[in-house]
């Protein structure tokens, strides 16, 4: 199977990687970038673990192929903080205690990026349908919901 | 890290319709179209399928668009990703029905990725057909995978797995046409004949074929129209059945009335005998709940996949009452 030289944009820089077809996103980011904030939770797109964001959208890189994402703006957790600031909804996270095992959490984030970005002040039924994909088997959703709600309040 | 590594593949982009078609032509059923690969990638790596070529159909600019055709029938591309039909002016202010049943699939990262031509194409599903190669390595082939066991039904002389795409039913009731795009040409076939019925091939798609996209109805604001979908859980999860209606009110009685369902049996299925129940008649509670049979009966023996077949029919009653009674209040 050849491999193929792409260019990837992720978090802002470009990255020549040589890929073969059926290499992941997710296996590129972790395996070759050294991004290890996305998961692999089921590895089948059910439980959110690998979510990044492609253009700003929230989407599942455990299956999305390496080289159908070139073309695309990815954004991993590890793209959010500024430095050594975090990002607000990583600030909120760590304040509201919504952060157990922590393995769902940077998908729990960069989908709760993507509907406070598109909404602004979502209402807990937004959150709640918004992080229906992102799985969190520490079960701690009521701190995470709200967690997520008090940005969109400040964001007000 | 990589329980579930992808086996080895092709990966084909072609950049025109025209191109596309010629690889579709070239690798017939050895190829597999892939719209956002939602379904296609987990099949592939559990090694349900066979495909080792993928033909991405994202870098075709005209099946990646919502657009208006002939007499302002807006035409939707296969490509076009399930988040953006949902959004779309068009849809949204002229169609919310489809908007309705597309913002019920899934969740909000696979609409992000999968098309509304991948669930239009969307492979009948059964809990047997998406078990591991190891699963199966101990085990008789089924009939989707070429045998001729049914493990859902023992003793089944057919494949037995379910239809379940949400989208669907939206798009019977409101009788769209499925584009299906080929070497001799293209041509358009009513969405209800599009499904054989037959769960080891469920498409009527030739070898050489695929589809193009969907082309809707003009508008019509005449209709009442609603979606419902249960599922075991409330997200993220197939149907136990989903439920479109579209009916047209004129004076106190039913002047035109649609029904489909999916999720229920091996294609979706158009409940003609409850809409001629129906037609013409006031929308009382006896009424409806005269039609509650013809419905049950619409579904045909219904999948035994997921709940059982009376939960499944319950359920079907309940939904049909329930979304016809919303729509007359």
């Amino acid at each position: 199977m050849e491999k193929r030289l792409i260019e990837l944009s992720v978090n802002g820089e470009r990255h020549e990687v040589a890929v073969k077809p059926n290499d992941t996103l997710l296996e590129v980011l972790r395996e070759k970038l050294g991004l290890v904030g996305a998961k692999e939770g089921c590895g089948v797109g059910e439980c959110g673990a690998c979510t990044v964001l492609r253009d700003g959208r929230p989407v599942l890189s455990c299956i999305t192929l390496a080289v159908d994402a070139v073309g695309s703006d990815i954004t991993t957790i590890e793209g959010l903080s500024e430095g050594e600031e975090m990002h607000p909804l990583q600030a909120s996270f760590v304040r509201h205690g919504a952060v157990q095992c922590g393995f769902c959490t940077s998908g729990m984030i960069l989908t709760a990026k993507e509907l406070i970005d598109r909404e602004g002040n979502p209402s807990a039924t937004q959150i709640r349908e918004a992080i229906a994909g992102n799985l969190c088997r520490c079960t701690g959703y009521v701190k995470i919901i709200e967690a997520i709600g008090a940005v969109g309040d400040r964001k007000k | 890290m990589n329980t579930m590594r992808l086996p080895r593949l092709t990966y084909l982009e072609p950049k025109t319709r025209a191109e596309l078609i010629a690889f579709k032509e070239a690798y017939g059923e050895q190829c597999a179209i892939m719209g956002g690969g939602t379904d296609l990638i987990p099949r592939l790596k559990r090694r349900c399928i066979p495909t080792r070529h993928l033909v991405s159909i994202k870098g075709i600019a005209e099946l990646s668009e919502i657009c208006r055709q002939e007499g302002g029938r807006p035409f939707i591309g296969a490509g076009v990703i399930l988040r953006d039909v949902i959004d779309h002016p068009i849809v949204s202010r002229s169609y919310p029905l489809l908007a309705r049943a597309a913002l019920s699939v899934a969740t909000n990262q696979l609409r992000n990725m999968g098309t509304l031509g991948g669930n239009l194409c969307l492979d009948n599903r059964c809990p047997y057909d998406g078990q591991s190669e190891l699963w199966w390595a101990r085990r008789a082939d089924c009939f989707k995978r070429g045998g001729n066991t049914c493990y859902v039904a023992r003793g089944g002389k057919r494949c037995m797995s379910r239809s379940a795409a949400d989208t669907i039913p939206a798009m019977m009731v409101l009788e769209a046409e499925v584009l299906v795009v080929g070497p001799r040409g293209e041509r358009r076939t009513p969405i209800e004949d599009f499904y054989t019925g037959d769960g080891r091939k469920p498409c009527r798609l030739g070898g050489d074929e695929l589809v193009g996209g969907v082309l809707l109805p003009p508008a019509d604001d005449g209709w009442r129209e609603g979606f419902m979908k249960k599922s075991p859980r409330g997200s993220i999860d197939f149907s136990i059945a989903s439920l479109a209606v579209r009916l047209k009110m004129y004076g106190g009685s039913v002047e035109a009335v649609r029904i489909a369902l999916n999720g229920v049996s091996t294609r979706p299925v158009r409940a003609k005998g409850a809409e001629r129940h129906l037609t013409g008649k006031d929308l009382s509670h006896e009424t409806i709940k005269a039609c509650v049979p013809l419905m049950v009966q619409a579904a045909g023996p219904v999948s035994l996949i997921g709940v059982s077949p009376a939960y499944r029919r319950r359920v079907i009653e309940v939904m049909f009452t329930d979304l016809v009674q919303h729509l007359v209040a």
